[in-house]
């Protein structure tokens, strides 16, 4: 825990928690706009500036974004915060003079009338919908265009997008209600043939198929009712890739949340059409740093059980088969320069090749995400730790990564038994032709 | 060839000090950007021709650019024995003369600026020189102190022997060979070296911090955005001696324990980029870049990413998120760069000059560079002298030389009989110095006090036509231009500040309209996401104070104040 | 551009997201614009919403949805530039083109825009065409030059 003031107030909190968070548990509200409780704070209409003196200096912080730290003195309501705020309303005011939420702001810190020319736009560029949109929904349909004053938030060409999902998120978190993402394109799918009217829990992923049986008028829908009750927030929140859980360590295995997993610990990532996999964390500290490879070539074409690469290191060899069947289009050239990379950032420079599927919906069927891949990798971790306490005279300690050399101190046949149990379970009758490094150069 | 051990790198030296005097005559002409701009190409080009033409025995090569580009095209010629010729502002007809003078054996005076060095062997001076001064009396060359320009405009910076030649790479193979990296780090710190892009950090104590942070990947970035309007000292290092800044980049990389560099390089700087690139193939060819530098094991490599047009990119976070592939939109911190920078690993950031000074620092040591300077700032500052001056230009010199020195000596004060009026240090952020306060030391803890900065160096000399309402506003218009957007105070407050300006300049505002624009200056400065927002109101609010005239001019007549 | 050759310019960079800077100045350099087209492939190879690409290229200046001119013309608007006469370069380029900055002439010949800086301060004002640059520039040069390369093109 960790103890500092506020307003002199002693307060304590949790490490990870921002200044803002703990001022409004403590019941102190610092004024804020571009802040969501739900989202990675943004830090762009710089209200909830608070004063803080870290080590006998003071300066401004935005307390939406600013770790808690021991000691630190906070303070949230001085003559220099005030009046920057005020400022800021006013520009604010300026901006948009007749949207209510932002008049509302502005009376609130006791600004009435602005003393500029005024704009007539309804969006403070806060930039919730776009983070939303792209880091909640991970849709990207809307951006912001330009930069400075010329900035705003829109669909390329101001087209109608077709990309948006019609979650309606974007307008759920906008303060200020100028964002008609949702309304819009409800208004097109209108017109579409009823065969085209996917649900939009089916587009935001909730649902593997349903078309709306009403106009999209949502509000009159069970579905849609139902689903706000269960989240109590706008759903889109509570889809599996909420921010605080991108990954996690199980035992002292890191697993991502944003790929599939194969049982070969194989990662698959989908990049538009294409899969690109790799090795996962349990195969990396394993082997420890790989020093060769042997992969196939581009155009191969692979089948449910095939094999499809070997890694090399510390004087033993992995043989991996193919997570999902279809034809390799690339091989990542980082790797051939440099196999160790595949160590070294396992998830995301070290990736191994690149596969364009034959069917890409049976992928997120076939494969482990989420939940059930945090489960897999519990039960792997728990087996392989059995299976080296059996095999091994040494227990290997259960909180800290593999050591380095790990694969050189184990026998052959310990080797082969690893092996067996986690990578390869079946021999398959064809076996892909794998070549050497030097050779695909 | 790879230079794996000490004798290569002798070889090479050896190569590099027949190439500097050779036993022909040589002709050299620079051609950076500026002497490009200025026709350099065009010139040697013919002087190709004209030597297959003769069939004369000259080497013709190609030099970086000195820093003085209104002396542009130069030629440097040198003839066996003698010391090296600096001819300026030379023409094709003039370098015909010069050859022709060169087969006769004379000596041509006509455009001569100045000699470089004197040569031991040269007996007897010749008399035409009589009245020629050397490179170090010559205006505006003279009281500086070159070490980071040195080589600029002397050697081809597309030649490693040339450069090892002058002292190049012994540092690298030094701190490869003879140094741990915390040893590197230590001298760094004990010289006491800051950051020349505008930051002045303490650039020892960041590769300390970075050195310590744990990751397995760490990046050094060179920021060569260079978007100071008035500055090119950036350019005209990376044109004129290259290798410098890469050795610069890989003792930074060997001193953290980073094995990637990126240049961050300026849009706008076509040629520079193209040259760049060029170095860095030959440099690799050398076994200077890329797998086991100078033999010793170490591995680094250094690539080019080009800007979109964007000054904003020039910020530290805003350049990493650029660099990632998004807007640059600068970043909350913390967390810091050097713990979490680009893609999240730790990374260091770090200005052309302030690389460039590195090789030099390991090289003599860090208690030797605290020798220049004062007690606080040590080392040198390139100067890019410009506006109302005799002399605009590169101007090195030790870190708290007196600016009025700078101005008026050095740069050779206003011309046509006029007046300063003001001068602007660390533009475009630098407060506007009235002409009765410019007697102050260029110490950048000095101009703190008073509300300046020295910035990258950029010093903007206003004689008595300028009106300081017009130069406000346009470096408002510059802010508002290159706001990114993200932050209410720099979006909204910067503009609303140059509107209100607008009005001040038409004569439509009133004084009440100056207490708006403090208003909004100190909201900006103090709540702002970045230093763009965060500086952009000094010069103006400072400019309302100091240049009350300037100001009543226009709210009473909206005319620039006529003088008297 | 066409689809091959944009594929080639992606597969040039490895399909990373953090060259697009790169791509795209490619792609600028050989069509004078970033249209969506372009755009919406590149975003498709790189596995990016079509959106982000799109603000990228309208966030930097090097980049245009519209068409530039064959012959970019960018005038230098930096302090010394400024303070050395630059305005009355720009005024003479705007007269001469008839455009306004930002904008390309009818026959997209021509595009005018201001640049801040070409580090060229102390021969300014400056004024580059393309890839080619001129210095030391005043009302009467610039017309000259500009003139030059208006007979050229004919």
């Amino acid at each position: 825990m960790i103890t500092f003031t506020i307003d002199d107030k002693k307060v304590s909190a949790e490490e990870g928690a921002t200044v803002f968070e703990v001022a409004r548990e403590s019941g102190i509200e610092i004024p804020h706009l571009c802040y969501h409780t739900d989202m990675e704070p943004y830090g762009g209409c710089r209200l909830c500036m608070v004063e803080i003196t870290e080590n006998g200096f003071t300066r401004l912080h935005p307390s939406c974004a600013f770790p808690v730290k021991e000691n630190i003195v906070v303070k949230t309501d001085t003559e220099r915060l005030r009046k920057g705020r005020k400022i800021i309303a006013e520009l604010l005011l300026a901006r948009c003079p007749d949207v209510d939420s932002v008049i509302n702001l502005a009376e609130s810190l006791g600004v009435k009338e602005a003393r500029f020319k005024k704009m007539d736009s309804d969006c403070v560029l806060c930039g919730q919908c776009v983070r939303v949109c792209r880091n909640v929904a991970k849709v990207g349909a809307i951006d912001f265009i330009n930069r400075g004053k010329n900035r705003y938030v829109g669909t390329p060409f101001d087209l109608p997008s077709d990309d948006c999902i019609g979650c309606g998120s974007c307008h759920y978190v906008c303060p200020t209600g100028s964002m008609n993402m949702e309304y819009e394109n409800v208004l097109r799918w209108r017109n579409l043939p009823g065969t085209l009217r996917k649900c939009r829990y089916m587009r935001m992923g909730f649902i593997s198929h349903k078309m709306c049986p009403n106009n999209y008028q949502c509000w009159n829908c069970e579905l849609d009712q139902r689903m706000e009750d269960l989240a109590k927030t706008h759903p889109i929140f509570i889809l599996k890739h909420s921010r605080s859980k991108e990954k996690e360590t199980i035992g002292h295995f890191e697993i991502r949340f944003d790929r599939f997993y194969h049982e070969g610990h194989v990662w698959v990532k989908r990049i538009n059409g294409l899969m690109r996999l790799g090795i996962d964390d349990f195969t990396r500290q394993i082997i420890g740093l790989v020093d060769d490879m042997r992969l196939p070539s581009i155009g191969t074409t692979l089948e449910s059980g095939d094999t499809l690469f070997e890694i090399s290191g510390n004087e033993k060899t992995l043989l991996f088969y193919t997570p999902i069947e279809g034809d390799i289009v690339h091989i990542n050239p980082d790797i051939l320069d440099n196999p160790k990379l595949a160590s070294m950032s396992s998830y995301e420079r070290g990736w191994i090749l690149t596969i364009e599927p034959f069917d890409i919906l049976r992928i997120s069927k076939e494969l482990l995400s989420g939940r059930s891949a945090k489960e897999w990798l519990k039960h792997e971790f728990n087996e392989f730790h059995e299976l080296i306490g059996k095999e091994t005279e040494t227990d290997l300690p259960h909180d800290r990564p593999i050591p380095k050399d790990f694969a050189k101190t184990v026998s052959n046949d310990t080797w082969k038994k690893i092996h067996k149990t986690f990578f390869i379970k079946k021999r398959k009758k064809k076996k892909v032709k794998l070549h050497r490094i030097e050779d695909i150069h | 060839m790879k230079i794996k051990n000490m004798k290569d790198l002798d070889k090479v030296k050896d190569a590099g000090m027949k190439s500097l005097f050779p036993k022909r005559p040589q002709i050299s002409i620079s051609m950076s950007t500026c002497g490009l701009a200025l026709g350099a190409d065009r010139l040697f080009q013919e002087l190709t021709e004209e030597k297959e033409k003769t069939g004369i025995k000259i080497s013709l090569r190609q030099t970086g650019c000195s820093g003085f580009c209104n002396l542009e095209p130069m030629a440097m010629v040198r003839l066996p024995g003698k010391p090296a010729l600096l001819y300026t502002q030379v023409t094709v007809e003039r370098v015909r003369r010069i050859i022709q003078n060169i087969q006769k054996k004379k000596i041509t005076k006509e455009g001569l600026f100045c000699t470089i060095g004197n040569d031991s062997d040269s007996g007897k001076p010749d008399p035409v020189l009589n009245e020629i001064p050397d490179y170090q009396d010559a205006h505006p060359f003279k009281d500086q102190q070159r070490l980071l320009l040195k080589n600029c405009g002397i050697i081809d910076p597309l030649s490693v022997s040339e450069y090892v030649a002058m002292e190049g790479y012994s540092a690298l193979y030094k701190a490869l060979y003879r140094m741990r990296p915390e040893e590197v780090i230590k001298e760094v710190v004990e010289s006491g070296l800051r950051g020349r892009g505008g930051a002045w950090f303490p650039t020892g104590f960041k590769w300390d911090m970075a050195g310590k942070s744990s990751g397995d990947e760490k990046f050094v970035i060179c920021n060569a955005d260079e978007g100071d309007p008035g500055a090119y000292k950036d350019r005209t290092i990376m044109e004129g001696n290259p290798f410098k800044l890469f050795e610069g980049i890989v003792l930074a990389g060997y001193a953290i324990g980073s094995h990637h560099g990126i240049i961050y390089l300026r849009e706008e700087y076509h040629h520079t980029f193209e040259f760049l690139n060029t170095a860095i193939g030959i440099a690799k060819r050398y076994g200077l870049l890329g797998k086991n530098i100078l033999g010793s094991g170490f591995n680094f490599a250094l690539n080019i990413v080009r800007g979109g047009g964007s000054y904003v990119c020039g910020e530290e976070t805003a350049l990493m998120d650029s660099l990632e592939g998004e807007v640059g939109d600068p970043r909350l911190r913390p967390p810091f760069p050097i713990e979490k920078g680009l893609w999240a690993r730790p990374t260091i950031v770090n200005n052309v000059e302030t690389l460039s000074n590195v090789p030099l620092i390991i090289q003599n040591g860090g208690k030797w560079y605290t020798n220049i300077g004062t007690e606080k700032a040590k080392g040198t500052k390139i100067l890019s002298v410009i506006g109302n001056v005799r002399h605009p230009g590169l101007y090195e010199v030790p870190l708290g030389t007196n600016l009025k020195q700078v101005v008026f000596e050095m740069a050779g004060g206003p011309f046509n009989g006029k007046s300063i009026k003001a001068v602007q240090v660390g533009s475009p952020f630098g407060i506007f110095i009235p002409a009765d306060k410019l007697d102050i030391t260029l110490d950048p803890e000095a101009l703190k006090e008073m509300g300046s900065m020295i910035g990258s160096g950029v010093i903007v000399a206003l004689d008595q036509d300028a009106c300081i309402v017009d130069i406000l506003h346009h470096l408002l218009t510059f802010f508002v231009e290159e706001s990114c957007g993200k932050c209410v105070p720099c979006r909204e407050g910067v503009s609303r500040m140059e509107e209100l300006m607008i009005e001040i300049y038409n004569g439509r505002a009133t004084m009440n309209d100056m207490n708006i624009l403090n208003e909004l200056g100190e909201t900006a400065r103090d709540f702002s996401l970045c230093a763009l927002g965060g500086g952009a109101s000094a010069p103006i609010l400072n400019g309302i104070k100091d240049f009350e005239k300037d100001f009543e001019a226009h709210i009473k007549t909206g005319k620039c104040p006529r003088v008297s | 551009m066409e689809k091959e050759k944009i594929e080639k310019i992606v597969n040039k960079h490895r399909n990373e997201k953090s060259a697009i800077l790169a791509i795209l100045h490619e792609v600028q350099a050989e069509d004078h614009q970033l249209n969506a087209e372009s755009l919406r492939y590149i975003a498709l190879l790189l596995g990016v919403p079509y959106a982000n690409v799109y603000g990228l290229a309208t966030f930097y200046s090097a980049f245009s949805t519209d068409k530039k001119g064959k012959t970019l013309v960018r005038a230098c608007d930096g302090i010394s530039c400024h303070i050395n006469g630059g305005e009355e370069v720009i005024e003479a380029l705007k007269s001469k083109l008839n455009i306004e900055i930002g904008q390309t002439t009818w026959d997209e010949a021509f595009g005018l825009e201001k640049v801040r800086c070409l580090g060229l301060c102390s021969i300014s004002p400056n004024v580059s065409l393309n890839d080619k640059t001129y210095s030391n520039l005043n009302k009467e040069k610039i017309l000259e030059i500009l003139q030059k390369e208006m007979g050229d093109l004919k």
